[in-house]
């Protein structure tokens, strides 16, 4: 039988801590169904819930966090999910995660070293860039490695919504601005450490599971090799890389792929913890490491004209120092450049214009700092940035929905390859599209890692592994469980305000050729429309009785 | 001379901490990041290098440790 999840409660008002453990969450397996169901019961105290999952950091792979909170950038619902080596410390602590409520009254970090948990004053870390936080909690606390340290970069501090929460250095939350929610709560730093073990409930069943898992792994070489960027070989391939802020989507010359961009900025690897893979790509610019992977490469240079390895580095640095999200940042700096009419690919603007984006003393700049604009010549959706993948109707659509804002989690752009050519019917897309959200869910329920989805979306790997540490859940319960979560999120979704046909739709989709073709306006209205009327209506949104 | 596992090529080490979960379930048969002969830490904040620190004071030589090891970063001497 699966042990109650432990989750460690957080209170910043009154520097108080619980540690609660939950018998009904056990049958949500874990991650996104676990936070979502903690969501819901602090909803109104505005919760940030973390999770881990029940395989987090004991078998190969399952590496990632989740987090479910309101994002300041869109005022819904958000989810966002890390890397690094928070999930596997957060085990060793005895939590399967935090839930975060209330809000310090001055700047605070908190510690949490399994159940010993302090506040204290980080004022000493405000105002440093990035990478000079975590080389301050680096010198003053805990042994470099043996713990997770998550923390904001001033961006969130000066009110910036697009600005990650970062964990480890090298990794981050993506999207919908958590370090600055972080930051709303005055919360700048937190540390998590531990050394408990647990027993292995069957130890040939979890040896068998962990080296076949390893073995699928190692199957991964190209995503270790090349990172998330090999994404831009397919992407150019079909044309369909966003330039020049979507004035076109064809990317010439070869410099800023893989191989060529690795070799030019003496890229190095890194893993989370606990996954053979290591696609978590650095690369070495003049004063430091600075992690990059397709999104952040082709949002801070094709999408600006910039396809030169040295000046994408220089911009990407840029965004890092100052904690920027850089694919909101890139849709920021690509729709001031057009409406500005300023020349694309000078990097030298565009470090201009972020720096004066974070200073916000002009009136413009004031105006771009909690979202990113839905303005007519802007690619924000929904207040984020676009995730730059031109691919068609589904990758798209994945966005406007708020079911795909990254990279890891967007379901759409593969499905848009597998419908190249072939007649696209609204309601069967939408179908599609959802019936991949509940594999995924699953996956994110594991919390296992979404670029190897391949592995952990296969619900016989999620079963023997559940089983070899002594969950017993049928192959039945972890695919209703998949479906009910995944309404849960829509739930909350519609519950923080979201509408999907109150997206206002970049026209620029439907002005320039896809791969699918040149977009029609109704035929994607249509699919949100049956998107709403078939998934997403309040009545359909009711618990199943 | 009794053999030991070497850190031999740790400028390859990703930091994936596999070894270390390795280690703790050989040695102690438990699920652990710790509490075994072997713990990998980083070198200095900023920069993405590991070193592993090993206890010689008991036996290393576990193959499995070395072969887990993504990056082939240990010896068996």
């Amino acid at each position: 039988m699966m042990v109650a999840p432990t989750f460690l409660q957080l209170n910043l008002t009154s520097r108080t801590f619980e540690v609660k453990s939950y018998q009904e969450l056990i049958p949500l397996v874990g991650g996104l169904g676990w936070a979502l169901a903690l969501y819901e019961q602090f909803f109104e105290e505005d919760p940030i819930v973390l999770a881990g999952g029940p395989l987090s950091a004991v078998f190969p792979g399952a590496s990632k966090t989740v987090a479910v909170f309101r994002s300041p950038q869109t005022g819904f619902l958000a989810t966002s999910f890390a890397g690094g080596n928070l999930a596997r410390f957060l085990r060793a602590a005895g939590y399967q995660g935090l839930v975060i409520l209330g809000r310090s009254s001055s700047s605070t970090m908190v510690t949490v070293d399994e159940d010993k948990i302090e506040f204290a004053e980080a004022n000493r870390f405000l105002g440093l860039n990035t990478p000079k936080v975590f080389e301050a909690i680096a010198s003053s606390a805990g042994v470099p490695g043996r713990q997770s340290v998550l923390a904001t970069g001033p961006a969130a501090e000066q009110g910036i919504g697009y600005s990650p929460l970062y964990v480890d250095e090298f990794f981050s939350f993506p999207r919908h601005g958590l370090g600055r929610a972080f930051a709303l709560k005055n919360l700048k730093v937190l540390t998590v450490a531990g050394e408990k073990s647990e027993e292995i409930k069957d130890e040939r069943r979890y040896r068998e599971v962990f080296e076949s898992l390893y073995r699928k792994l190692q199957g991964h070489r190209e995503l270790a090799q090349l990172g998330t960027l090999r994404n831009l070989a397919v992407e150019k391939k079909i044309s369909a890389v966003p330039t020049n802020n979507l004035a076109e989507s064809s990317l010439l010359g070869e410099e800023l792929l893989a191989p060529s961009f690795a070799e030019e900025t003496a890229a190095r690897r890194i893993s989370c913890g606990g996954c053979p893979v290591g696609c978590i790509h650095l690369l070495k610019g003049d004063q430091r490491f600075t992690f990059y992977d397709y999104e952040s490469v082709a949002a801070l240079g094709p999408l600006l004209g910039i396809f030169e390895p040295g000046k994408v580095a220089v911009l990407l640095e840029k965004a890092w120092g100052l904690g920027f999200d850089p694919v909101c940042l890139g849709t920021v700096l690509a729709y001031l450049t057009e409406a500005e009419k300023l020349n694309f690919g000078n990097e030298e603007t565009y470090l201009t214009l972020t720096d004066a984006l974070f200073a916000g003393r002009e009136p413009w700049a004031r105006d771009f700092r909690e979202s990113v604009p839905v303005y007519p010549k802007s690619l924000g959706i929904a207040g984020l940035g676009f995730l730059p993948y031109f691919n068609g109707y589904a990758s798209l659509l994945s966005q406007v929905l708020l079911l795909g804002e990254t990279t890891e989690e967007n379901r759409g752009f593969l499905l848009d390859l597998d419908l190249l050519e072939r007649e696209i019917d609204p309601a069967e897309l939408v179908r599609q599209l959802v019936e991949a959200q509940y594999s995924k869910t699953l996956t994110e329920s594991l919390v296992g890692c979404g670029y190897l989805a391949s592995v952990f979306e296969d619900p016989a790997t999620a079963f023997a592994a559940l089983q070899a540490l002594g969950a017993e859940f049928s192959h039945d319960h972890l695919q209703e469980t998949a479906r009910n979560t995944f309404r849960q999120k829509l739930i909350l979704q519609h519950r923080t305000g979201f509408r999907p046909a109150d997206v206002k739709i970049p026209e620029k989709f439907f002005r320039i050729p896809s791969p699918q073709g040149v977009l029609e306006k109704e035929k994607f209205e249509r699919m949100v429309q049956v998107y709403e009327e078939e998934y997403f209506f309040e009545e359909k949104l009711q618990p199943e009785r | 001379m009794p053999k030991i596992l070497k850190p031999a090529r740790m400028e390859k080490c990703t930091g994936c901490g596999l070894c270390e979960l390795l280690a703790s379930r050989l040695t102690k048969g438990k699920l652990s990041y710790s509490g075994s002969f072997l713990q990998i830490r980083k070198v200095s904040s900023g920069k993405p290098h590991f070193k592993a620190v090993i206890d010689y004071g008991q036996k290393t030589d576990y193959p499995e440790i070395r072969d887990i090891c993504p990056e082939n970063c240990y010896d068996i001497e």
